[in-house]
């Protein structure tokens, strides 16, 4: 059994994932770009099955970051079983990789500041704002 | 998934790209979203740096 459960993540102790792989726009040539200069990252936090934190960066543009609650229309709204992300190989990392990335691009700050709105289970208990 | 697999491999993506065809037109979607950011060089008037 792989343990994974259709959970939501409205459970406080739901398991926090972290992924970050390549996206490139239609425009760009993956395949004709093995140095993968061109190519921006797609990074995502999952509390349980739910995407509670994106950040995207491509070269010489600005990075987003974005939360659920917040930002829901430009988030994934697949569920993580439903992305299959977890299943890619080499797509997972470290939470303090994206920790430390999401504070390099002021997170810490774009989530004191939409504190309120957050709707992650997870985000809300270390911001200490859970009932 | 042997369809899936072989679906995918026709369609000219890497093997080990196993994440599912939803997921993947939302990643193509966002990156022709970042089309319309403003480039940092234009933002601060300077030029891309070389990392050479």
């Amino acid at each position: 059994s792989t343990g994974q459960k259709p959970n939501i993540n409205t459970k406080q102790d739901a398991v926090q994932r972290f992924f970050r792989i390549p996206f490139a726009r239609p425009s760009d040539d993956f395949r004709d770009n093995p140095t993968g200069k061109k190519h921006g990252m797609w990074w995502a936090h999952f509390d349980g099955q739910w995407i509670a934190r994106q950040m995207e960066m491509y070269p010489d543009k600005q990075p987003i970051i974005l939360v659920s609650g917040v930002d829901d229309m430009q988030m994934c709204e697949l569920s993580l079983e439903e992305t299959g992300l977890g299943r890619k190989k080499g797509a997972e990392i470290l939470g303090k990789d994206f920790e430390a990335e999401w504070i390099k691009n002021g997170g810490k700050e774009y989530l004191k500041k939409h504190a309120q709105r957050v709707s992650s289970q997870f985000l809300k208990k270390r911001q200490g704002l859970s009932n | 998934d042997e369809q899936k697999k072989d679906l995918e491999n026709a369609r000219g993506k890497p093997q080990e790209s196993i994440t599912s065809s939803e997921f993947d037109e939302f990643l193509a979607e966002r990156a022709a979203a970042a089309d319309t950011l403003p480039s940092i060089s234009a933002q601060t008037g300077q030029q891309p740096r070389s990392a050479n």
